[in-house]
């Protein structure tokens, strides 16, 4: 046990640093003495053995500073504001589509009811959480989650159709296809956008220098008509797209106290090592941060700045009716949100 | 009498639909997972990212976890995955200027002459060593685990987690040594100094307990050294990239 060939084992010398370093004095070290402890007879031959050996003196001289070292460290205190945002991350992945963890009253998904509360938007679901007692099946939320894929299956189908009847022909039912397909369009993981969303073009991005948040988006909507011009077009559409899913599901149209979907909301990414190259295209990595940013091009805008001191991608976007303009602050890469914001939209 | 729930007990409520009961899972653990992930990543923001990345894991994959082993077993896990998925997918581990840093951080040690420029140096002699000697090191040596535990997390033989930890505090220790040459020579010219009697110069004596060696790491350069080091390896780094 002790012995390696001609030397001790690393063990056996880490027992000796650990002997030597005091147990007692080393407890915070975490030094398992139980674990390595040496009996009397063999923890004399050892040391007797790293008495004439260097190689040996200086392992359990290496052992002992490392132990000592780590012996320093405490546990760190949590950084102001982390955990305020851990818990709002959890809340928003349980409310997020797609994976809601959670549905109030027991709420299963594809009932009226889920539905319902689907219509109620993020964060007026986040506020409803608070008195929520029920929980969707896992086996309801997959079903859901293919129900979705399905449906934007069978609207780039019909779009591929009407491509060769002609789009003019669809009529009235393109508005069934568009919002279907308009909501869906990346839930499917694609890192190419619809044909819907090409011909709309890219969402709209802007570079900025130093921090942003809401406050400095109202100051720079007046200073920058090209922020202001993608503002517009963001808050003139603030009710489509919950309109033509609505209209979709064969539901009622939103009421006046609609703030927008769920499947809006840009959502915390699943925490998978990334395909590809992790410092990509910015397109891939606003994708992988909010795999339902728009299909129509118009209704977010992004900003390349800093959040409270990092560097940071913020995806905003316009919703509901009075008009509520919300903010996602995401890494770069897309693969951690930094924190939300929402408040009352200026018109343009 | 109002017993605290276990942490099965309140994972058990939350899939049971208890909107409060994740909340307080992270209210309880938050600290000790920010703690794993910042000694393994080595700088505040990537750890705070890789908590968050690991409580969502958590929160996502609840319905997975069936006790056959500890909920803390299945903690440490999550944070340790979560920490090492971080550090791949941002290319490298960095450390960041502790002027940068508004955590403090806290010395486990009781001696007054400890400075925080000394458990900096640590940190950053931390970073330098090898992945999965850290990561042991981490577990066994700061969290406290005992081997069993750690190999479990690790899902290795619990002769490789002591083998990692055994080499990863080597590693550590010659690490410190790069940052303070200076501390080594004056340690070879102070020869055994207090350490045992009979002990050779410069042999184990002189590591004859924790306050020497505190007292060495004490002796090392201020935070700029350490943390210019610690630059020139991150450039060093991204050139190799």
């Amino acid at each position: 046990v002790t012995m390696s060939g001609a030397h001790p084992s690393h063990e056996a010398l880490a027992a000796l640093a650990a002997d030597r370093n005091g147990a007692g004095e080393l407890g915070s070290a975490g030094v398992d003495t139980g674990d390595l402890a040496l009996g009397p007879e063999q923890l004399a031959r050892v040391q007797e053995h790293v008495g004439r050996c260097d190689r040996c003196r200086d392992e359990v001289a290496l052992l002992g500073e490392g132990a000592a070292a780590l012996a320093m460290l405490g546990q760190p205190e949590l950084p102001a504001g982390l955990h305020d945002r851990l818990i709002s991350a959890v809340r928003e992945e349980m409310t997020r589509d797609g994976a809601p963890a959670l549905l109030p009253g027991g709420a299963a998904a594809g009932t009226a009811a889920a539905r319902e509360q689907d219509r109620a938007g993020g964060e007026a679901a986040v506020v409803d959480m608070a008195s929520a007692s029920g929980r969707v099946p896992r086996r309801a939320r997959y079903a859901r989650r293919w129900l979705g894929w399905g449906t934007a299956a069978a609207a780039v189908i019909a779009l591929a159709v009407a491509g060769v009847s002609g789009l003019s022909q669809l009529g009235g039912g393109s508005g069934e296809a568009d919002g279907a397909g308009g909501g869906m369009a990346y839930d499917q993981g694609s890192e190419q956008p619809t044909a819907g969303a090409a011909a709309a073009g890219a969402v709209p991005r802007f570079p900025a220098s130093g921090d942003y948040n809401l406050d400095r988006l109202r100051q720079d909507l007046a200073t920058r008509p090209d922020l202001r011009a993608a503002y517009a077009a963001s808050y003139q559409r603030r009710g489509e797209r919950a309109s033509a899913l609505d209209s979709a599901e064969g539901g009622p149209p939103p009421s006046t106290t609609v703030t927008g979907r769920q499947d809006e909301q840009p959502r915390t990414p699943e925490v998978q090592p990334h395909s590809g190259s992790a410092r990509g295209g910015g397109d891939a990595n606003l994708k992988r941060a909010c795999p339902q940013v728009s299909s129509k091009g118009a209704q977010e805008i992004v900003i390349d700045a800093s959040y409270r001191g990092r560097p940071a991608m913020l995806v905003i976007w316009v919703q509901g009716d009075p008009a509520v303009v919300f903010l996602r602050a995401f890494t770069p890469d897309g693969c951690t949100l930094l924190g939300t914001e929402q408040g009352s939209a200026p018109p343009p | 009498v109002n017993a605290e729930p276990s942490d099965e007990q309140l994972l058990a409520r939350h899939l049971a639909g208890d909107q409060e009961a994740f909340s307080e899972l992270v209210t309880r653990h938050d600290r000790r997972v920010y703690s794993v992930c910042l000694r393994v990543l080595g700088n505040t923001e990537d750890a705070a990212d890789a908590t968050q990345d690991a409580f969502l894991a958590l929160l996502r994959r609840a319905s997975s976890f069936e006790g056959g082993s500890a909920f803390s077993t299945w903690l440490y896990r999550v944070a340790v995955n979560a920490a090492l998925d971080l550090a791949r997918r941002r290319a490298r581990v960095r450390t960041v200027p502790l002027e940068a840093d508004a955590t403090p951080i806290t010395l486990a040690s009781a001696d007054p002459g400890d400075e925080v420029v000394t458990a900096v140096t640590v940190q950053v002699a931390l970073a330098r060593v090898a992945e999965e000697f850290r990561v042991a090191l981490v577990l066994c040596d700061l969290c406290r685990l005992p081997y069993a535990e750690a190999a479990a997390i690790l899902d290795v033989a619990v002769g490789t987690v002591k083998s990692r930890v055994f080499r990863g505090r080597a590693a550590l220790a010659r690490e410190l040594r790069v940052l303070d040459p200076r501390a080594r020579q004056s340690d070879a010219e102070a020869g055994a100094g207090p350490g045992r009697p009979g002990t050779q110069s410069g042999g184990p004596g002189a590591t004859g307990g924790p306050a020497v060696a505190a007292g060495r790491l004490s002796a090392l350069p201020g935070t700029a050294a350490a943390l210019a080091a610690s630059d020139e390896q991150a450039a060093s780094q991204r050139t190799e990239e």
